[in-house]
């Protein structure tokens, strides 16, 4: 049975997945740079180990309105993917584990989900009774580069 | 014989000779591969002539020998089998010698290769076709002087000598020599070749054993990625700095080996940046050439003076202005250089000079183009300036010789009046300009006419380091590449200097020049840090855009800084004002400022002037013509309201004294320019001053001047023609609000009515006729359209002053309904081109496709009159297009058609 590797992680009481094969870090509460004039996903830059890291606000590029579960508790974590590149880091509420998810527990996307989810979803997997879902990152940060363009 | 030519010579042979080792082995190999023989052939031919240039009698010989042979293999006359290829490996083998021997003593050896020569000869004449062994002796005997030595040096430094020679012996035929003939002399080139061996297939390691090889080959990509790693490496010393200053005490342990370590890194940043390192005179190569082309093709004669050439900066900038440099010796020759006989008349040499030189200059390397030929022509300049429009005439009057010639930098602008070969298609010095401005350099020129032109370029060494002033802007920093800043202006509120503002614009008054601002913090949108009310000093960083200047407020400046550049994640690239971003000393990511960005914020205020101090300055693109842009002069005459004309139907702008007037039966009257000319006034209520200066519009009709005299000149601006109040009093069209201010469209025609009682007479010929007769025959009718309410104001009163009836029509459906329901009411058509939905296109179309119709002369009547526009207007079934404002024109026109329409109905 193939399976692949995933990053699980969530924001408010969505789990998210998304492959590992991008993935180089992963890493807690970032501090960065505000960029003036930026589009309002893009949360600023930051300097990981000489890399400089655009971040981008899952929160509000999945547009999702629904707050933190634990505002005190847990600080914002950011997984930083290779892009064409580019070090990008996805701001995320909180990231739990890899994983293996079958790719025969995959089911396809629900038409009924927010156009702009959608477009960056390839499929939605069952896991320990949570769906998640699962993110292609070159939609996440290839619509974001396009809209930016 | 000079060094430098014959280390290039061993480098450059050395290679090639490798090259034909290779080749022949695999040619040996693939006999049937023409491609391949050609480039050995090449090789030597090359090998051959460089060396008969340098005079290396043994080497030129056995090359042309060599090459005879390969000459006959490649054209088919022997056949490439392993004698004749073993035969040149062998010359190759001595060539080598003779290299080694060059390098060491810089003369080639005693010695007679005539043998070898001989064998070559006689196998190209195809003499002898079998084994050379006897020939092959006496060569390597000939050469024996010199051998032991070399052989015991060699055999001093290696260890695998003999393993090497049986490797090299394989492929070669001579195995049977080095077997028979005691060990001297035929292991020679073989022990020559010995670093070889280890990795045979490696072509650079031949260079190995000898001195020639003080440089290697290396991939582009591995210098880059070591050049990120050392940029990686400084910004981590500078953590480490930054850290140990903040923990003084606790750390000092490490502050030696932390000292020891910053000097390693400088250095290593150094030498990496050195690796980059090319001189400029690769960029130069193509140069000479072009001069050389370009002097046969223009019948001009030029020297090209190189000048610097070993000058080094970073390949990646040699690169960039690799194009720009011959783009800009093109222009040097085909428009600066004048022809021999222009030359000589002028009382220059006739042979023109283009100097090129580079040099070291600060962090930075300055590169002057000089010609010394006619320089440029600032009459021509401003035609074409005029003629694109690029600015209104009145400014450029008022301009200085320096700044016209920026002109030259203006998109699409080029001066060549016909287009040639060389240059002038139109993407000139624009682009040389982007280009260079890319790579963060500037380009300066400055030029007399007759005497030159000096272009001057500065640019950075490299484009991966740059020094940055590190400045506060709300709370942020930021990086702003030192190369653009001229100067750093501190405001305290206590100095002389103050920001001012102008209609809201922020300004500052330096050294008697008025700077224009920008507020980076509101550009940005960034938050005040700072306590409102509180301490207030803050910084003007005056940068340099092309010939102008403006300057940028920050609140802090902290630090200058060579910063790393890293390029922007393409998410953000199109915020147009950051270049770039960089690390810190601290690990903070910043952002670098783009200088010409930022520029561009103000608009076209920088563009071609130094704005005057309320003059916005006319917009020049020709999307605002589109909009219907009209330039008006703005001014002030007896009331407080103000007024305005479009600039284009004003032909002059003076100051006279209000002395001279005279007065001819109480009219006032003004000598000017050898004739009286009526002088008006706005009002019939509004009296002259006895005395003083005032200025003066100046009108042109057909055959008479009309000056008006006004109190103040305000201003020119650019405003959409959207009257906003429909005219009332008579002498003005409407009402616009421009700058927040009511001002009055005045009706210049009605003025001038008032006081040309000839104006009858500078109306067209033909149209005389229906004046005089005008009650007996009906006037003759056009038909105006135009979604314009300001040039229907404009031009109805106009027509029907020259005697004709005027239908108007906002919209072109409208005018078509209104033509089709009665075709016989029209003599002409006048329409404007612009027009929503349908446009004058289209509408001429409708008029020339329907056959009640057709005869009716149509005018296109557009603010843009170009050659494009002329034919597409044909095409569409204009007669003919006039330009909005050439009244004139306009009215000759129209009376051309009329007269003969109405001959012919």
């Amino acid at each position: 049975m193939k399976t692949e590797k995933h990053v699980l992680f969530s924001i408010g009481s969505q789990m998210f997945a998304m492959s590992v094969s991008d993935v180089t870090d992963v890493l807690h509460n970032p501090v960065s740079t505000r960029i003036p004039l930026a589009v309002p996903e893009i949360v600023g830059v930051l300097n990981m180990r000489g890399y400089i890291v655009t971040v981008l606000d899952m929160r509000v590029r999945l547009n999702i309105q629904e707050d933190k579960p634990k505002p005190d508790i847990d600080t914002p974590m950011c997984i930083v993917v290779v892009f064409r590149g580019t070090r990008y880091g996805l701001m995320v509420d909180y990231v739990h584990d890899v994983v293996d998810l079958s790719a025969s527990l995959s089911a396809p996307v629900p038409p009924s989900l927010d156009p702009s989810v959608r477009s960056m979803a390839v499929g939605v997997y069952q896991h320990q009774k949570h769906l998640v879902l699962a993110l292609d990152i070159t939609k996440i940060v290839g619509i974001s580069e396009n809209l930016a363009a | 014989m000079d060094d430098g030519l014959l280390q290039d010579f061993l480098v450059e042979t050395t290679e090639s000779i490798e090259k034909i080792d290779q080749d022949l082995l695999s040619l040996e190999k693939d006999p049937n591969n023409p491609p391949l023989i050609d480039s050995i052939f090449r090789l030597m031919h090359t090998i051959k002539g460089t060396c008969g240039f340098l005079e290396l009698k043994r080497l030129a010989s056995l090359a042309h020998a060599a090459e005879t042979l390969l000459g006959k293999m490649r054209d088919g006359e022997k056949p490439i089998t392993q004698e004749p290829i073993s035969l040149i490996l062998e010359a190759m083998d001595q060539v080598k010698f003779i290299i080694a021997v060059l390098e060491e003593d810089k003369v080639e050896p005693e010695g007679d290769d005539n043998p070898l020569i001989a064998s070559l000869d006689a196998m190209s004449r195809g003499e002898i076709g079998g084994p050379p062994e006897p020939e092959a002796h006496s060569v390597s005997a000939s050469a024996q002087p010199v051998e032991p030595a070399l052989l015991e040096s060699l055999e001093e430094s290696s260890d695998s000598e003999p393993e090497a020679v049986v490797v090299s012996a394989a492929p070669a035929p001579s195995l049977k020599t080095v077997a028979k003939v005691p060990a001297p002399e035929k292991t020679k080139p073989e022990a020559k070749s010995e670093p070889k061996k280890p990795s045979a297939e490696d072509s650079a390691e031949e260079k190995g054993g000898a001195a020639v090889d003080q440089t290697i080959r290396i991939r582009v990509d591995l210098v880059e990625s070591l050049m990120n790693l050392v940029g990686e490496l400084v910004l981590t010393r500078n953590q480490l700095l930054q850290l140990m200053r903040q923990e003084q005490d606790n750390l000092s342990v490490f502050a030696t080996p932390l000292q020891h370590l910053s000097h390693v890194t400088s250095e290593l940043q150094d030498g990496i940046v050195q690796a980059r390192m090319q001189p400029v005179g690769n960029a130069w190569k193509k140069l000479p050439r072009i001069i050389r082309d370009l002097s046969v093709e223009l019948g001009k004669k030029m020297d090209l003076i190189l000048v610097g050439e070993e000058t080094e900066l970073d390949r990646q900038v040699i690169e960039m202005i690799r194009d720009p440099l011959i783009h800009m010796v093109r222009n040097a020759a085909d428009h600066g250089v004048e022809t021999p006989a222009e030359r000589l008349a002028a009382g220059k040499p006739e042979t023109g000079q283009i100097h090129l030189q580079a040099r070291h200059e600060g962090g930075y390397i300055v590169m002057t183009l000089k010609d010394d030929g006619r320089g440029l022509n600032i009459d021509a300049i401003k035609k074409k300036v005029l003629e694109k429009g690029l600015c209104s005439p009145e400014k450029l009057a008022d301009m200085e010789d320096e700044k016209i010639q920026q002109f030259i930098f203006a998109p699409g602008f080029s001066t060549a009046a016909t287009l040639t070969s060389v240059s002038g298609r139109g993407v000139g010095m624009d682009v040389v300009c982007t280009n260079i401005e890319r790579i963060g350099g500037v380009i300066q020129m400055a030029s007399q006419q007759g005497q030159g032109s000096t272009f001057t370029i500065k640019i950075p060494l490299t484009l991966a380091i740059i020094s940055a002033m590190i400045v506060g802007i709300g709370g942020q920093r930021m990086a702003i590449p030192q190369l653009g800043v001229s100067e750093l202006v501190r405001i305290t509120p206590q100095s002389d200097h103050k920001i001012e503002f102008l209609k809201g614009a922020p300004v500052l008054r330096l050294r008697n020049k008025l700077l224009p601002l920008v507020d980076l913090r509101s550009l940005l949108h960034l938050e005040s840090d700072k306590p409102e009310g509180g301490s207030t000093t803050i910084f003007i960083v005056v940068a340099r855009v092309g010939a102008s200047h403006f300057g940028m407020i920050v609140d802090r400046v902290f630090d200058t800084e060579d910063i790393v550049v890293k390029p922007l994640a393409p998410i953000l690239q199109n915020l147009g004002v950051f270049s770039g971003n960089t690390i810190l000393g601290d690990g903070q990511v910043i952002m670098i400022l783009d200088t010409n960005g930022v520029a561009q914020t103000l608009g076209d205020t920088l563009t071609g002037q130094d704005s005057g101090p309320t003059t916005p300055a006319v917009k020049k693109t020709i999307a605002s013509n589109l909009e219907e842009q009209v330039s008006l002069l703005v001014f002030r005459a007896g009331t407080k309201t103000m007024k305005a004309i479009p600039l284009a139907m004003i032909a002059r702008l003076e100051e006279i004294d209000l002395k001279t007037l005279e007065y001819t039966t109480d009219k006032p009257v003004l000598q000017y320019r050898g004739s009286l000319i009526p002088i008006v006034t706005i009002s019939g209520d509004y009296h002259l001053a006895e005395e003083g200066i005032a200025p003066m519009l100046v009108f042109n009709t057909k055959k008479q001047s009309v000056g008006m005299i006004v109190d103040e000149i305000i201003d020119i601006v650019q405003a959409p023609m959207h009257l906003t109040l429909p005219s009332e009093g008579t002498g003005i069209l409407g009402t616009l609000i421009i700058n927040n201010q009511a001002t009055d469209i005045v009706d210049a025609y009605h003025h001038m009515h008032k006081v040309v009682n000839t104006w009858q007479d500078s109306m067209p010929m033909s149209t005389k006729g229906g004046f005089s007769s005008a009650a007996s025959k009906r006037s003759q009718r056009i038909l105006f359209v135009d979604d314009s309410a300001f040039f229907r104001n404009l031009l109805t009163p106009m027509l029907e002053t020259a005697g004709y009836a005027v239908l108007g029509f906002e919209a072109a459906a409208d005018a078509l309904r209104a033509l089709k329901s009665d075709p016989d009411t029209v003599d002409l058509i006048l329409s404007d081109i612009e027009m929503p939905e349908m446009n004058g296109f289209a509408f001429a179309k409708a008029v020339t496709e329907d056959p009640t119709l057709q005869n009716i002369p149509l005018i296109a009547f557009t603010a843009h009159v170009n050659s494009d526009m002329t034919i597409k207007a044909r095409k569409s079934g204009f007669r003919e297009c006039v330009a909005k404002f050439d009244r004139e024109g306009l009215l000759s026109h129209i009376a051309h058609f009329l007269g003969h329409h109405s001959v012919a109905a």
